[in-house]
């Protein structure tokens, strides 16, 4: 008897009855300009092929220019200034311009371009070609625009300053197979517009017939973390650095993890328990969240916004418990209202004091250039002749003249004083985002309460195939 | 006519009154009682998003509340004596599950308490 129902199983597992058929994987790199294509995009986007090529053969990759050989990344360069170009760059232009450089990417095993037309065929062809019963994984990293008037219409940027929205991503995404299971990762800004692809169409109150969850950066109105274009690996602290380190053994950096993200201590990894992992040990200014957050957060009537039913026993209460233990803060409401007060003064401060210091740099800059124009007046027209004949002859002696100028040390300082301003507005920012969280997660677990208590069975039914779905194991 | 104008904006004020007054009251139940949850929300949401949610929720609680007073203004107007006993005693209760904890949350408990309760104060002087 035994014996005939493990043949018979062997039967049904051969035809493939409800068999799995794989997971396609579609990376998504790059950025929309030159300028805005940041080498810690690349980063990403090479750090990720490593990782999931070690597990995975099927993985497609777009990325920026693609392999036309264009330069499509800017980064910052050689740390060591040019002594003779720097105090042109600090009183003339940009300081931060004398360490950029330009080059075309080295994205391993790059499929095509992200030019929106040329990706949008190749996206098509890829998900029409996946077996029915298979999962797709889709991962951007690249940067977000947001519409303004509906978020529904938000967009990804892609190469040639293409704009892909929510509805045209929804239409690629129906290539795939009805039966297939879609999951998403947007590290993006503003990429919590994201979570409509759920429905059959952005405006539809019906799901997609397609099992679809995904994972997103920030909220659909915010601005998500990580765009700089510094590429030190301790300066890595957006969202998929985060989300896809379980997968990678290790952080970012290669340090052991301050907390294990296999939840369930199953062995491993699943695409939510990476996202939560994220919640945990992110110290960023993203306040990350899945689809079957946001549901929640849809979900939730009027007479449920002013509960204050707390639910210990949530996964987010143990994560509101967790990032206050870490951050030093406070799990009570009116305390976190304090000091979320304070940290906004702060910030409010150092902002002010930022436009201040930019409008004295500015005019300092000014009074410098000003010496400069009565010597050399070549050196306000950058594209005349005059003034390349000026840099070939006189470079040496107008470096000399600026750095010989009385307010050039100062310029110097105030320079450096922006810089550790702005270090100061993040560092700011990020420890608000952590109080944000804390009541996000808080709210979460109360929410995730009263769901179970007053949600009608369709919606708990849409919850549940979201949960399965975000639960899903990376690679099985 | 003087004596329909009175109720007539007595209920017309208890109809917007209603919203704000259970959020006031929510308010400081939980102030009292609860962990302060009504500062998450002030630390979590801009005061313009705030403001847009507790406009969405008056709304929707208007849903509520209109049909209930309705519902309480015929009654008490069919029945004068027995019906503002029927509502007193409804209004009491739900407010007193709501505040006690039970299965009906507390705004909702508020909204329909006071909704049930706010008839009774439109009552003919005579009645």
């Amino acid at each position: 008897m035994t014996k005939g129902v493990a043949v018979l199983l062997l039967i049904v597992l051969l035809s493939g009855a409800g068999a799995w058929a794989g997971q396609k994987i579609v990376q998504i790199g790059g950025g929309n300009r030159i300028e805005n294509s940041q080498g810690q995009i690349e980063d990403n986007v090479i750090w990720l092929s490593r990782i999931l090529e070690r597990s995975s053969d099927d993985v497609t990759t777009f990325f920026a220019a693609g392999r036309s050989g264009v330069k499509d990344v800017s980064l910052y360069g050689d740390t060591n200034r040019d002594p003779l170009l720097e105090p042109l760059a600090r009183v003339l232009g940009d300081p931060s311009a004398l360490q950029i450089e330009f080059r075309s990417n080295q994205v391993p095993n790059v499929s095509g371009s992200t030019v929106k037309d040329e990706m949008v065929a190749s996206l098509g062809r890829v998900l029409e070609d996946l077996d029915a019963g298979s999962d797709l994984l889709l991962i951007y990293n690249g940067h977000g625009g947001r519409d303004w008037e509906d978020v529904r219409s938000n967009t990804l940027k892609t190469w040639q300053d293409g704009r892909v929205t929510v509805q045209e991503v929804d239409q690629i995404l129906d290539y795939a197979p009805q039966e297939s299971t879609v999951r998403f990762v947007f590290p993006q800004c503003y990429s919590g517009g994201f979570y409509y692809l759920l429905y059959d169409d952005p405006y539809s109150d019906q799901m997609a017939i397609q099992n679809r969850c995904g994972f997103f950066a920030e909220s659909a109105f915010d601005e998500s973390e990580g765009c700089s274009l510094d590429t030190s690996t301790e300066e890595y602290r957006d969202y998929s650095t985060y989300f896809f380190a379980p997968l990678n053994g290790a952080t970012r950096a290669g340090e052991p993890f301050a907390v294990d993200p296999d939840w369930n201590g199953d062995g491993s990894i699943s695409f939510r328990e990476s996202h939560l992992y994220a919640l945990r040990v992110a110290d960023s200014t993203d306040l990350s969240r899945s689809t079957a957050e946001m549901y929640l957060e849809a979900w939730e009537p009027w007479y449920l916004r002013w509960d204050n039913e707390e639910n210990r026993t949530s996964q987010y209460w143990k994560i509101a418990e967790y990032v206050a233990r870490t951050h030093g803060l406070s799990l009570d409401g009116w305390t976190l209202a304090r000091e979320k007060r304070r940290l906004r003064r702060m910030l409010d401060e150092v902002l002010r004091a930022q436009a201040q210091s930019a409008y004295s740099e500015q005019e300092m800059a000014q009074k410098i250039q000003a010496e400069l124009v009565l010597a050399w007046p070549e050196i306000q027209e950058p594209y005349s002749p005059g003034f390349l004949a000026l840099m070939e002859e006189r470079l040496q002696e107008i470096s000399e003249a600026i750095t010989g100028n009385a307010n050039y040390q100062r310029l110097i300082e105030m320079q450096n004083d922006l810089g550790r301003m702005a270090q100061a507005q993040v560092s700011l920012e990020r420890r608000i985002t952590q109080i944000d969280k804390v009541v996000r997660m808080k709210n979460l677990a109360r929410l995730e309460k009263g769901f179970q208590r007053f949600a009608r069975d369709e919606d708990k039914r849409q919850f549940e195939r979201l949960l399965r779905c975000e639960e899903g194991i990376f690679f099985p | 006519m003087g004596e329909l104008a009175r109720r007539s904006a007595l209920y017309g004020i208890l109809l917007i009154a209603i919203y704000p007054l259970a959020l006031a009251l929510a308010i400081l139940i939980d102030a009292a009682f609860g962990d302060l949850r009504f500062f998450d929300l002030f630390v979590h949401e801009s005061r313009r998003r705030l403001l847009t949610l507790v406009l969405q929720d008056w709304v929707q609680a208007g849903f509520w509340i209109l049909p209930l007073t309705v519902l309480g203004f015929l009654l008490v107007k069919a029945f004068p004596k027995e019906g503002g006993f029927v509502l007193l005693a409804a209004s009491l209760a739900i407010l007193g599950a709501a505040l006690l904890s039970f299965y009906v949350p507390l705004m909702l408990g508020l909204v329909v308490g006071l909704s049930l309760a706010a008839p009774l104060l439109t009552r003919p002087r005579s009645a």
